[in-house]
Protein backbone atom coordinates (compact mmCIF):
# COMPACT_ATOMS: atom_id res chain seq x y z
CA UNK A 1 0.00 0.00 0.00
CA UNK A 2 1.66 2.91 -0.96
CA UNK A 3 -0.64 5.66 0.83
CA UNK A 4 1.08 6.62 3.83
CA UNK A 5 -0.25 9.01 6.16
CA UNK A 6 2.27 11.53 6.43
CA UNK A 7 1.45 12.14 2.76
CA UNK A 8 -2.21 13.02 4.02
CA UNK A 9 -1.34 15.20 6.39
CA UNK A 10 1.38 17.26 3.76
CA UNK A 11 -1.48 17.64 1.30
CA UNK A 12 -3.56 19.52 3.92
CA UNK A 13 -1.04 22.11 4.17
CA UNK A 14 -0.59 21.95 0.41
CA UNK A 15 0.21 25.79 -0.68
CA UNK A 16 -1.86 25.12 -3.77
CA UNK A 17 -4.98 24.58 -1.32
CA UNK A 18 -4.44 27.94 0.66
CA UNK A 19 -7.09 29.78 -0.65
CA UNK A 20 -9.46 27.15 -0.90
CA UNK A 21 -12.49 26.76 1.63
CA UNK A 22 -11.53 24.09 4.29
CA UNK A 23 -14.81 24.97 6.92
CA UNK A 24 -18.13 26.23 6.81
CA UNK A 25 -18.89 26.19 10.50
CA UNK A 26 -22.00 27.92 12.29
CA UNK A 27 -22.12 30.03 8.31
CA UNK A 28 -18.40 31.27 8.48
CA UNK A 29 -15.60 30.08 6.00
CA UNK A 30 -12.03 29.19 6.76
CA UNK A 31 -9.70 28.74 4.40
CA UNK A 32 -7.18 25.79 4.32
CA UNK A 33 -4.67 28.47 4.79
CA UNK A 34 -6.51 29.61 8.36
CA UNK A 35 -7.28 26.16 9.25
CA UNK A 36 -3.80 25.37 8.86
CA UNK A 37 -2.77 29.01 9.95
CA UNK A 38 -4.58 27.22 13.98
CA UNK A 39 -3.39 24.22 13.70
CA UNK A 40 0.41 25.50 13.56
CA UNK A 41 -0.34 27.69 16.53
CA UNK A 42 -2.18 24.69 18.38
CA UNK A 43 1.22 22.58 17.33
CA UNK A 44 3.23 25.05 19.10
CA UNK A 45 1.06 24.43 22.47
CA UNK A 46 2.05 21.00 22.58
CA UNK A 47 5.35 19.47 23.51
CA UNK A 48 5.94 15.71 24.43
CA UNK A 49 4.71 16.28 28.45
CA UNK A 50 1.18 15.95 27.10
CA UNK A 51 1.73 12.32 26.59
CA UNK A 52 0.78 11.07 22.97
CA UNK A 53 -2.61 10.64 23.52
CA UNK A 54 -4.17 13.80 24.32
CA UNK A 55 -7.90 14.49 25.02
CA UNK A 56 -10.33 17.08 22.78
CA UNK A 57 -13.29 18.52 23.71
CA UNK A 58 -14.85 18.43 20.76
CA UNK A 59 -17.17 21.43 20.33
CA UNK A 60 -17.91 22.47 16.25
CA UNK A 61 -15.30 25.04 16.53
CA UNK A 62 -12.48 25.22 13.98
CA UNK A 63 -10.15 25.11 16.72
CA UNK A 64 -11.00 21.55 17.68
CA UNK A 65 -10.46 20.43 13.38
CA UNK A 66 -7.40 22.39 13.86
CA UNK A 67 -6.00 20.47 16.54
CA UNK A 68 -6.62 17.55 15.36
CA UNK A 69 -4.18 18.20 12.45
CA UNK A 70 -1.73 19.68 14.97
CA UNK A 71 -1.58 16.38 17.53
CA UNK A 72 -1.75 14.49 14.05
CA UNK A 73 1.26 16.35 13.20
CA UNK A 74 2.88 16.26 16.75
CA UNK A 75 2.84 12.41 16.16
CA UNK A 76 -0.14 12.14 18.67
CA UNK A 77 -3.73 10.58 18.79
CA UNK A 78 -6.98 12.46 19.82
CA UNK A 79 -9.25 10.88 22.37
CA UNK A 80 -12.59 13.23 21.79
CA UNK A 81 -14.85 14.20 25.04
CA UNK A 82 -18.25 14.72 23.80
CA UNK A 83 -20.02 18.32 25.11
CA UNK A 84 -23.32 16.75 25.73
CA UNK A 85 -21.85 13.59 27.24
CA UNK A 86 -21.51 13.92 31.42
CA UNK A 87 -18.52 14.84 33.03
CA UNK A 88 -18.51 11.01 35.09
CA UNK A 89 -18.30 9.60 31.39
CA UNK A 90 -15.33 12.21 30.60
CA UNK A 91 -13.50 11.36 33.59
CA UNK A 92 -13.86 7.64 33.10
CA UNK A 93 -12.28 7.97 29.64
CA UNK A 94 -9.65 10.57 31.13
CA UNK A 95 -8.68 7.75 34.07
CA UNK A 96 -8.75 4.67 31.80
CA UNK A 97 -6.63 6.59 29.24
CA UNK A 98 -4.47 8.38 31.70
CA UNK A 99 -4.24 11.57 29.86
CA UNK A 100 -2.20 14.18 31.03
CA UNK A 101 -4.08 17.00 28.87
CA UNK A 102 -7.07 17.84 27.48
CA UNK A 103 -7.89 20.60 24.48
CA UNK A 104 -10.43 22.20 24.95
CA UNK A 105 -11.82 25.61 22.31
CA UNK A 106 -14.13 26.38 25.01
CA UNK A 107 -13.20 28.08 28.42
CA UNK A 108 -15.99 27.21 30.47
CA UNK A 109 -14.84 23.45 30.23
CA UNK A 110 -13.45 22.73 33.78
CA UNK A 111 -12.05 19.60 34.66
CA UNK A 112 -11.29 19.94 38.51
CA UNK A 113 -10.16 17.14 40.35
CA UNK A 114 -9.25 14.62 37.64
CA UNK A 115 -5.38 15.97 37.35
CA UNK A 116 -5.12 16.97 34.03
CA UNK A 117 -3.92 19.88 32.11
CA UNK A 118 -5.98 21.83 30.23
CA UNK A 119 -4.94 23.76 26.99
CA UNK A 120 -7.67 26.24 25.66
CA UNK A 121 -7.33 27.20 22.21
CA UNK A 122 -10.71 29.58 22.51
CA UNK A 123 -8.20 32.81 22.16
CA UNK A 124 -6.07 31.76 19.08
CA UNK A 125 -7.23 33.51 16.14
CA UNK A 126 -6.90 32.35 12.46
CA UNK A 127 -4.91 34.16 10.16
CA UNK A 128 -4.18 33.97 6.60
CA UNK A 129 -0.50 34.78 7.38
CA UNK A 130 1.33 32.19 5.06
CA UNK A 131 4.70 33.17 6.35
CA UNK A 132 3.75 31.63 10.06
CA UNK A 133 3.21 28.25 8.73
CA UNK A 134 5.68 26.34 10.57
CA UNK A 135 3.93 23.04 11.23
CA UNK A 136 6.24 20.20 10.43
CA UNK A 137 5.64 16.42 10.92
CA UNK A 138 7.44 15.00 13.83
CA UNK A 139 8.56 11.44 12.41
CA UNK A 140 6.42 8.44 13.72
CA UNK A 141 5.76 5.10 12.50
CA UNK A 142 2.37 4.03 10.90
CA UNK A 143 1.72 1.70 14.21
CA UNK A 144 1.04 5.35 16.45
CA UNK A 145 -2.37 6.03 16.95
CA UNK A 146 -4.14 8.50 15.07
CA UNK A 147 -7.14 8.59 17.66
CA UNK A 148 -8.91 6.50 20.47
CA UNK A 149 -12.98 6.12 20.38
CA UNK A 150 -14.46 5.10 23.30
CA UNK A 151 -17.85 3.21 22.71
CA UNK A 152 -20.83 1.76 25.06
CA UNK A 153 -19.73 -1.35 26.32
CA UNK A 154 -21.98 -4.17 26.96
CA UNK A 155 -21.17 -4.36 30.53
CA UNK A 156 -22.01 -0.62 30.74
CA UNK A 157 -17.56 0.72 30.97
CA UNK A 158 -17.03 2.45 27.96
CA UNK A 159 -13.77 0.59 25.68
CA UNK A 160 -11.73 2.67 23.45
CA UNK A 161 -11.19 1.58 20.17
CA UNK A 162 -7.51 1.85 19.29
CA UNK A 163 -6.98 3.89 15.44
CA UNK A 164 -3.41 3.94 14.54
CA UNK A 165 -2.50 6.26 11.89
CA UNK A 166 -1.67 3.31 9.42
CA UNK A 167 -5.24 2.23 9.89
CA UNK A 168 -6.71 5.71 9.05
CA UNK A 169 -4.56 5.86 5.95
CA UNK A 170 -5.48 2.59 4.74
CA UNK A 171 -8.91 3.79 4.82
CA UNK A 172 -8.46 6.77 2.86
CA UNK A 173 -6.80 4.50 0.04
CA UNK A 174 -9.75 2.41 0.28
CA UNK A 175 -12.67 4.99 -0.52
CA UNK A 176 -9.77 6.49 -2.82
CA UNK A 177 -10.85 3.11 -5.02
CA UNK A 178 -14.26 2.86 -4.94
CA UNK A 179 -15.01 4.75 -7.93
CA UNK A 180 -15.83 8.22 -6.23
CA UNK A 181 -14.05 11.29 -7.68
CA UNK A 182 -14.53 13.96 -4.53
CA UNK A 183 -12.58 16.94 -5.70
CA UNK A 184 -11.43 20.31 -4.50
CA UNK A 185 -14.46 21.95 -5.73
CA UNK A 186 -16.98 19.61 -3.96
CA UNK A 187 -18.88 20.93 -0.37
CA UNK A 188 -19.11 17.67 2.17
CA UNK A 189 -21.63 17.42 4.83
CA UNK A 190 -20.13 16.56 8.32
CA UNK A 191 -23.25 15.97 10.73
CA UNK A 192 -21.92 14.15 13.08
CA UNK A 193 -20.53 14.59 16.69
CA UNK A 194 -16.52 14.01 16.89
CA UNK A 195 -17.35 10.73 19.38
CA UNK A 196 -19.09 8.83 16.36
CA UNK A 197 -16.59 7.18 14.06
CA UNK A 198 -18.09 8.35 11.01
CA UNK A 199 -17.65 11.58 11.64
CA UNK A 200 -13.82 10.52 10.47
CA UNK A 201 -15.15 9.65 6.65
CA UNK A 202 -16.75 12.81 7.07
CA UNK A 203 -14.17 15.43 7.62
CA UNK A 204 -10.68 13.40 6.44
CA UNK A 205 -12.17 12.39 3.39
CA UNK A 206 -12.73 15.64 2.10
CA UNK A 207 -9.44 17.39 3.63
CA UNK A 208 -7.33 14.44 1.60
CA UNK A 209 -9.16 15.58 -1.15
CA UNK A 210 -8.83 19.67 -0.60
CA UNK A 211 -12.59 19.78 -0.73
CA UNK A 212 -14.89 22.11 1.56
CA UNK A 213 -16.45 21.02 4.79
CA UNK A 214 -19.95 21.95 6.18
CA UNK A 215 -20.81 21.13 9.73
CA UNK A 216 -24.01 20.77 11.69
CA UNK A 217 -23.66 23.48 14.81
CA UNK A 218 -24.57 21.94 18.23
CA UNK A 219 -28.35 21.78 18.89
CA UNK A 220 -29.86 22.51 15.68
CA UNK A 221 -32.62 19.90 14.06
CA UNK A 222 -29.90 17.94 12.13
CA UNK A 223 -32.21 17.21 9.15
CA UNK A 224 -33.46 20.48 9.23
CA UNK A 225 -30.47 21.86 8.69
CA UNK A 226 -28.82 19.60 6.05
CA UNK A 227 -31.90 21.02 3.83
CA UNK A 228 -30.86 24.58 4.28
CA UNK A 229 -27.21 23.54 3.77
CA UNK A 230 -28.08 22.10 1.01
CA UNK A 231 -30.35 25.22 -0.41
CA UNK A 232 -27.96 27.36 0.77
CA UNK A 233 -24.78 26.27 0.04
CA UNK A 234 -25.71 23.66 -2.41
CA UNK A 235 -23.90 20.52 -1.17
CA UNK A 236 -22.36 17.91 -3.46
CA UNK A 237 -21.61 14.91 -0.89
CA UNK A 238 -23.55 14.14 2.26
CA UNK A 239 -22.25 11.53 4.36
CA UNK A 240 -25.54 10.86 6.77
CA UNK A 241 -27.12 7.87 8.48
CA UNK A 242 -30.22 6.41 6.92
CA UNK A 243 -32.69 7.97 9.53
CA UNK A 244 -31.40 11.57 8.29
CA UNK A 245 -33.22 10.72 5.43
CA UNK A 246 -35.91 9.24 6.53
CA UNK A 247 -36.53 12.15 8.57
CA UNK A 248 -36.62 14.61 5.26
CA UNK A 249 -38.31 12.22 3.19
CA UNK A 250 -42.28 13.70 4.39
CA UNK A 251 -40.56 17.35 3.01
CA UNK A 252 -38.82 16.59 -0.25
CA UNK A 253 -40.78 19.18 -2.15
CA UNK A 254 -38.67 21.76 0.18
CA UNK A 255 -35.51 19.52 -0.45
CA UNK A 256 -33.19 20.57 -3.39
CA UNK A 257 -31.02 17.57 -3.93
CA UNK A 258 -29.85 18.83 -7.50
CA UNK A 259 -26.33 19.75 -6.76
CA UNK A 260 -25.83 16.07 -4.80
CA UNK A 261 -23.39 14.06 -6.51
CA UNK A 262 -22.83 11.27 -3.61
CA UNK A 263 -24.65 10.07 -0.35
CA UNK A 264 -22.74 7.97 1.73
CA UNK A 265 -24.93 5.79 3.92
CA UNK A 266 -23.77 4.16 7.16
CA UNK A 267 -24.72 3.36 10.65
CA UNK A 268 -27.98 1.58 10.29
CA UNK A 269 -29.65 -0.84 7.76
CA UNK A 270 -30.74 0.80 4.54
CA UNK A 271 -33.85 0.30 3.65
CA UNK A 272 -35.47 0.50 0.02
CA UNK A 273 -38.01 2.37 1.49
CA UNK A 274 -35.53 5.49 1.91
CA UNK A 275 -33.06 5.27 -0.59
CA UNK A 276 -35.82 4.66 -3.76
CA UNK A 277 -37.30 8.07 -3.03
CA UNK A 278 -34.46 10.02 -2.07
CA UNK A 279 -33.12 8.53 -5.47
CA UNK A 280 -36.16 10.11 -7.39
CA UNK A 281 -35.92 13.13 -6.63
CA UNK A 282 -32.29 13.25 -8.40
CA UNK A 283 -31.71 10.32 -10.26
CA UNK A 284 -28.17 11.06 -11.54
CA UNK A 285 -27.01 11.00 -7.77
CA UNK A 286 -25.06 8.10 -6.60
CA UNK A 287 -25.45 5.95 -3.15
CA UNK A 288 -22.86 4.40 -1.19
CA UNK A 289 -24.52 1.70 1.26
CA UNK A 290 -21.93 1.49 3.75
CA UNK A 291 -20.97 -0.97 6.35
CA UNK A 292 -18.27 -1.06 9.06
CA UNK A 293 -17.28 -1.33 12.89
CA UNK A 294 -15.62 1.26 14.20
CA UNK A 295 -13.11 -1.58 14.53
CA UNK A 296 -12.35 -1.63 11.38
CA UNK A 297 -11.98 1.90 10.89
CA UNK A 298 -14.82 3.23 9.76
CA UNK A 299 -16.82 1.85 6.88
CA UNK A 300 -14.94 -1.64 5.20
CA UNK A 301 -17.99 -3.32 2.69
CA UNK A 302 -19.98 -1.29 -0.04
CA UNK A 303 -22.92 -1.41 -2.07
CA UNK A 304 -23.16 1.31 -5.12
CA UNK A 305 -27.01 2.44 -6.06
CA UNK A 306 -27.20 4.52 -8.80
CA UNK A 307 -29.93 4.90 -11.95
CA UNK A 308 -28.82 1.48 -12.85
CA UNK A 309 -29.65 -0.17 -10.32
CA UNK A 310 -32.37 1.80 -8.33
CA UNK A 311 -35.21 -0.16 -9.46
CA UNK A 312 -33.23 -3.81 -8.90
CA UNK A 313 -31.53 -3.19 -5.61
CA UNK A 314 -30.03 -6.31 -4.21
CA UNK A 315 -32.33 -6.71 -1.16
CA UNK A 316 -33.84 -8.96 1.58
CA UNK A 317 -36.63 -7.88 3.44
CA UNK A 318 -36.32 -4.68 2.10
CA UNK A 319 -32.10 -3.98 3.68
CA UNK A 320 -30.17 -3.12 1.25
CA UNK A 321 -27.15 -5.17 0.40
CA UNK A 322 -24.04 -4.30 2.02
CA UNK A 323 -22.03 -5.41 -1.32
CA UNK A 324 -18.23 -6.05 -1.14
CA UNK A 325 -15.14 -5.09 0.89
CA UNK A 326 -12.82 -2.42 0.84
CA UNK A 327 -8.99 -2.54 -0.85
CA UNK A 328 -7.87 -2.94 2.48
CA UNK A 329 -9.88 -5.56 3.78
CA UNK A 330 -11.57 -8.60 4.26
CA UNK A 331 -14.19 -10.51 5.72
CA UNK A 332 -14.92 -14.29 7.27
CA UNK A 333 -18.35 -15.36 7.86
CA UNK A 334 -18.18 -18.37 10.46
CA UNK A 335 -21.07 -20.65 11.45
CA UNK A 336 -21.52 -21.16 15.59
CA UNK A 337 -19.16 -23.86 15.59
CA UNK A 338 -16.30 -21.27 13.61
CA UNK A 339 -16.47 -22.91 10.62
CA UNK A 340 -16.17 -20.85 7.60
CA UNK A 341 -19.64 -20.42 5.76
CA UNK A 342 -18.31 -20.08 1.79
CA UNK A 343 -21.96 -20.85 0.32
CA UNK A 344 -24.54 -18.77 -0.89
CA UNK A 345 -27.81 -17.96 1.92
CA UNK A 346 -26.15 -19.37 4.56
CA UNK A 347 -26.25 -16.84 7.80
CA UNK A 348 -23.30 -16.40 10.06
CA UNK A 349 -21.16 -13.85 12.30
CA UNK A 350 -19.58 -11.68 9.87
CA UNK A 351 -15.09 -11.53 11.12
CA UNK A 352 -13.47 -8.36 9.73
CA UNK A 353 -9.17 -8.30 9.10
CA UNK A 354 -6.89 -6.27 6.90
CA UNK A 355 -4.86 -3.26 7.04
CA UNK A 356 -7.47 -1.22 8.73
CA UNK A 357 -8.22 -3.57 12.05
CA UNK A 358 -8.00 -1.70 14.89
CA UNK A 359 -4.63 -3.03 17.13
CA UNK A 360 -7.45 -3.91 19.86
CA UNK A 361 -9.30 -2.33 22.85
CA UNK A 362 -7.37 0.62 24.83
CA UNK A 363 -5.86 -1.94 27.62
CA UNK A 364 -8.84 -4.50 28.10
CA UNK A 365 -7.74 -8.15 27.54
CA UNK A 366 -10.91 -9.37 28.17
CA UNK A 367 -12.90 -7.80 25.29
CA UNK A 368 -9.77 -8.46 23.37
CA UNK A 369 -9.51 -12.06 23.78
CA UNK A 370 -12.68 -12.42 23.11
CA UNK A 371 -13.50 -10.10 20.02
CA UNK A 372 -10.18 -10.84 18.16
CA UNK A 373 -9.14 -14.40 17.20
CA UNK A 374 -6.60 -15.77 14.48
CA UNK A 375 -6.99 -18.20 12.01
CA UNK A 376 -4.56 -19.19 9.39
CA UNK A 377 -2.03 -16.64 10.98
CA UNK A 378 -4.89 -13.73 10.06
CA UNK A 379 -6.34 -11.85 13.09
CA UNK A 380 -9.74 -11.38 12.83
CA UNK A 381 -12.39 -9.43 15.09
CA UNK A 382 -15.74 -10.40 15.10
CA UNK A 383 -18.00 -7.76 14.37
CA UNK A 384 -21.16 -9.46 16.46
CA UNK A 385 -23.10 -8.44 12.88
CA UNK A 386 -25.32 -11.81 11.38
CA UNK A 387 -24.69 -11.74 7.38
CA UNK A 388 -24.81 -14.27 4.38
CA UNK A 389 -23.79 -14.12 0.72
CA UNK A 390 -26.04 -13.32 -1.56
CA UNK A 391 -26.00 -16.13 -5.13
CA UNK A 392 -23.66 -13.17 -6.63
CA UNK A 393 -21.29 -12.95 -3.87
CA UNK A 394 -22.36 -9.56 -2.33
CA UNK A 395 -23.00 -9.40 1.16
CA UNK A 396 -26.44 -9.53 2.83
CA UNK A 397 -27.06 -7.68 6.34
CA UNK A 398 -29.94 -9.67 8.69
CA UNK A 399 -29.23 -8.28 11.99
CA UNK A 400 -27.20 -7.96 15.15
CA UNK A 401 -26.60 -10.83 17.14
CA UNK A 402 -27.85 -9.05 19.81
CA UNK A 403 -31.05 -8.46 17.86
CA UNK A 404 -31.70 -12.20 17.70
CA UNK A 405 -33.67 -13.47 20.98
CA UNK A 406 -34.86 -16.63 21.26
CA UNK A 407 -38.62 -17.37 22.23
CA UNK A 408 -39.39 -21.02 22.78
CA UNK A 409 -36.42 -21.65 21.31
CA UNK A 410 -37.26 -20.57 17.72
CA UNK A 411 -34.50 -18.14 17.39
CA UNK A 412 -36.72 -14.78 16.16
CA UNK A 413 -34.68 -11.76 14.28
CA UNK A 414 -36.53 -8.65 14.85
CA UNK A 415 -35.63 -6.93 12.09
CA UNK A 416 -37.88 -9.22 9.89
CA UNK A 417 -40.81 -8.56 12.32
CA UNK A 418 -40.16 -4.79 11.55
CA UNK A 419 -39.86 -5.16 8.12
CA UNK A 420 -42.74 -7.36 7.43
CA UNK A 421 -44.82 -4.67 9.39
CA UNK A 422 -43.68 -2.23 7.51
CA UNK A 423 -44.81 -4.09 4.42
CA UNK A 424 -47.65 -4.84 5.43
CA UNK A 425 -48.53 -1.04 6.67
CA UNK A 426 -47.61 0.25 3.62
CA UNK A 427 -44.47 1.85 5.21
CA UNK A 428 -45.13 2.16 8.72
CA UNK A 429 -42.22 2.76 11.18
CA UNK A 430 -41.44 0.57 13.99
CA UNK A 431 -39.21 -1.17 16.61
CA UNK A 432 -39.33 -4.21 18.08
CA UNK A 433 -37.68 -5.22 21.35
CA UNK A 434 -38.07 -8.23 23.75
CA UNK A 435 -39.27 -8.02 27.35
CA UNK A 436 -39.45 -10.26 29.97
CA UNK A 437 -43.32 -11.32 31.07
CA UNK A 438 -44.30 -11.17 34.83
CA UNK A 439 -43.60 -15.39 34.17
CA UNK A 440 -40.03 -14.46 33.23
CA UNK A 441 -40.77 -15.47 29.44
CA UNK A 442 -39.51 -13.54 26.15
CA UNK A 443 -41.99 -11.75 24.63
CA UNK A 444 -41.70 -9.36 22.03
CA UNK A 445 -43.10 -5.28 21.71
CA UNK A 446 -43.04 -3.45 18.47
CA UNK A 447 -42.96 0.39 19.15
CA UNK A 448 -44.75 2.15 16.32
CA UNK A 449 -43.81 5.67 15.26
CA UNK A 450 -46.66 7.74 14.87
CA UNK A 451 -50.18 8.53 16.37
CA UNK A 452 -52.14 5.72 18.43
CA UNK A 453 -54.58 3.73 15.96
CA UNK A 454 -56.36 0.72 15.81
CA UNK A 455 -54.05 -1.69 15.60
CA UNK A 456 -55.82 -5.01 15.48
CA UNK A 457 -56.01 -5.79 11.06
CA UNK A 458 -52.33 -5.05 11.33
CA UNK A 459 -51.93 -7.60 14.57
CA UNK A 460 -54.26 -9.88 12.71
CA UNK A 461 -52.52 -9.54 9.46
CA UNK A 462 -48.60 -10.01 10.96
CA UNK A 463 -50.40 -13.06 12.54
CA UNK A 464 -51.38 -14.54 9.40
CA UNK A 465 -47.76 -14.49 8.02
CA UNK A 466 -45.40 -14.87 11.15
CA UNK A 467 -45.06 -17.76 13.63
CA UNK A 468 -47.75 -17.22 16.49
CA UNK A 469 -44.20 -16.10 18.68
CA UNK A 470 -43.39 -13.86 16.53
CA UNK A 471 -46.33 -11.75 16.87
CA UNK A 472 -45.78 -8.67 19.46
CA UNK A 473 -47.46 -9.28 22.36
CA UNK A 474 -47.33 -5.21 23.48
CA UNK A 475 -48.40 -2.79 20.92
CA UNK A 476 -47.04 0.76 21.95
CA UNK A 477 -46.84 4.10 20.19
CA UNK A 478 -44.42 7.01 20.32
CA UNK A 479 -44.78 10.32 17.89
CA UNK A 480 -41.25 10.41 17.05
CA UNK A 481 -38.77 6.90 17.40
CA UNK A 482 -36.05 8.12 19.89
CA UNK A 483 -32.10 8.34 18.06
CA UNK A 484 -29.31 8.84 20.23
CA UNK A 485 -26.57 11.19 19.32
CA UNK A 486 -25.03 9.36 16.61
CA UNK A 487 -28.90 9.44 14.58
CA UNK A 488 -29.14 5.78 15.41
CA UNK A 489 -32.58 4.22 17.11
CA UNK A 490 -31.80 5.27 21.12
CA UNK A 491 -33.23 1.43 22.44
CA UNK A 492 -32.29 2.13 25.52
CA UNK A 493 -34.47 5.03 25.55
CA UNK A 494 -37.53 3.25 24.38
CA UNK A 495 -36.70 0.53 26.78
CA UNK A 496 -36.89 3.14 29.52
CA UNK A 497 -40.14 5.58 27.85
CA UNK A 498 -41.80 2.09 28.22
CA UNK A 499 -40.34 0.24 30.75
CA UNK A 500 -39.87 -3.01 28.72
CA UNK B 1 -53.00 36.92 18.66
CA UNK B 2 -55.01 34.93 19.94
CA UNK B 3 -54.54 33.71 23.48
CA UNK B 4 -56.20 30.28 23.11
CA UNK B 5 -53.28 29.79 20.37
CA UNK B 6 -50.68 30.99 22.94
CA UNK B 7 -52.16 28.54 25.95
CA UNK B 8 -52.41 25.59 23.35
CA UNK B 9 -48.66 25.96 22.77
CA UNK B 10 -47.64 26.83 26.02
CA UNK B 11 -49.71 23.19 27.28
CA UNK B 12 -48.23 21.12 24.37
CA UNK B 13 -44.61 22.68 25.21
CA UNK B 14 -44.98 22.41 28.79
CA UNK B 15 -46.17 18.77 28.59
CA UNK B 16 -42.84 17.79 26.46
CA UNK B 17 -40.71 19.84 27.89
CA UNK B 18 -41.46 19.67 31.85
CA UNK B 19 -40.03 23.45 31.92
CA UNK B 20 -41.73 25.75 34.26
CA UNK B 21 -40.30 29.03 32.64
CA UNK B 22 -42.74 27.74 29.46
CA UNK B 23 -45.76 28.55 31.55
CA UNK B 24 -44.55 31.69 33.24
CA UNK B 25 -42.29 33.62 30.14
CA UNK B 26 -43.80 33.96 26.84
CA UNK B 27 -40.55 34.59 25.25
CA UNK B 28 -38.61 32.07 26.81
CA UNK B 29 -35.96 30.68 24.73
CA UNK B 30 -36.69 27.44 24.73
CA UNK B 31 -33.27 25.66 23.44
CA UNK B 32 -32.23 26.71 26.78
CA UNK B 33 -34.52 23.65 28.43
CA UNK B 34 -32.72 20.93 29.48
CA UNK B 35 -35.06 18.60 27.54
CA UNK B 36 -35.11 20.46 24.45
CA UNK B 37 -33.99 18.61 21.63
CA UNK B 38 -34.63 17.43 18.27
CA UNK B 39 -37.35 14.73 19.14
CA UNK B 40 -39.01 17.08 21.48
CA UNK B 41 -39.26 19.25 19.36
CA UNK B 42 -40.77 17.53 16.72
CA UNK B 43 -43.11 15.67 18.72
CA UNK B 44 -44.34 19.56 20.28
CA UNK B 45 -44.84 20.40 16.68
CA UNK B 46 -46.69 17.00 15.98
CA UNK B 47 -48.56 17.43 18.86
CA UNK B 48 -49.88 20.71 17.39
CA UNK B 49 -50.49 19.42 13.77
CA UNK B 50 -52.77 17.13 15.48
CA UNK B 51 -54.70 19.69 17.54
CA UNK B 52 -55.28 22.18 14.83
CA UNK B 53 -55.38 19.77 11.45
CA UNK B 54 -52.66 21.41 10.00
CA UNK B 55 -49.02 20.24 8.67
CA UNK B 56 -46.23 22.12 9.58
CA UNK B 57 -43.30 23.07 6.44
CA UNK B 58 -39.71 21.92 6.73
CA UNK B 59 -38.30 25.00 7.37
CA UNK B 60 -40.95 26.00 10.38
CA UNK B 61 -39.54 23.12 12.27
CA UNK B 62 -36.29 25.04 13.45
CA UNK B 63 -37.34 28.24 12.78
CA UNK B 64 -38.70 29.27 16.19
CA UNK B 65 -37.84 29.35 19.63
CA UNK B 66 -40.02 30.86 22.15
CA UNK B 67 -43.71 30.40 22.89
CA UNK B 68 -44.83 33.29 21.19
CA UNK B 69 -43.18 32.70 17.93
CA UNK B 70 -44.60 29.29 17.17
CA UNK B 71 -47.81 30.40 18.09
CA UNK B 72 -47.14 33.39 15.36
CA UNK B 73 -46.64 30.12 12.66
CA UNK B 74 -49.29 28.73 13.96
CA UNK B 75 -51.89 31.49 13.30
CA UNK B 76 -50.69 32.27 10.00
CA UNK B 77 -51.54 28.71 9.12
CA UNK B 78 -55.14 28.43 10.49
Amino acid sequence: MAYTFSLFLENIIHPDRSNDCAFVINGVSYSYAELVNLSSQIYALIDDKEGTEVGLYVTDDIRTYASIIALWFQGKAYVPLNPNQPLERHKEVIESTKLKCVLSSDEKYVLDDVGVMCLYTNNIQASNDASKLEMKQKPVPDSNLAYVLFTSGSTGKPKGVQITRGNLAAFIDSMDNIWMDITSEDRCLQPFDLTFDFSVSSYVIPLAKGASIYTIPNKTTKFTYIAELLEEHHLTVLQMVPSMIRNLLPYMDEVDLSSVRYNILCGEALTGKVIVPWHKENPEMISYNMYGPTEDTVFCTYYLVNKDNINNLLAANDIVSIGKTFKNSDVLLIDENDHEILKPNQEGELCLCGDQLTPGYWKNDKENSEKFFIKESVRYYRTGDMCYYAEDGNLMYVSRKDFQVKINGFRVELGEIENRFAFLTGGKYSVVMPYTNKQGNTELAIIIEGKEYDYQEHKTALANSLPAYEVPSKWLFVRSIPLNQNGKVDRREIRKMFNL
Amino acid sequence: MESKIIEDVKRVAFDNLKDERIMTQEDFDMTESENMDSIHRVSILTELEEEYDIIFKLKEISSWNTILELASILEKKL
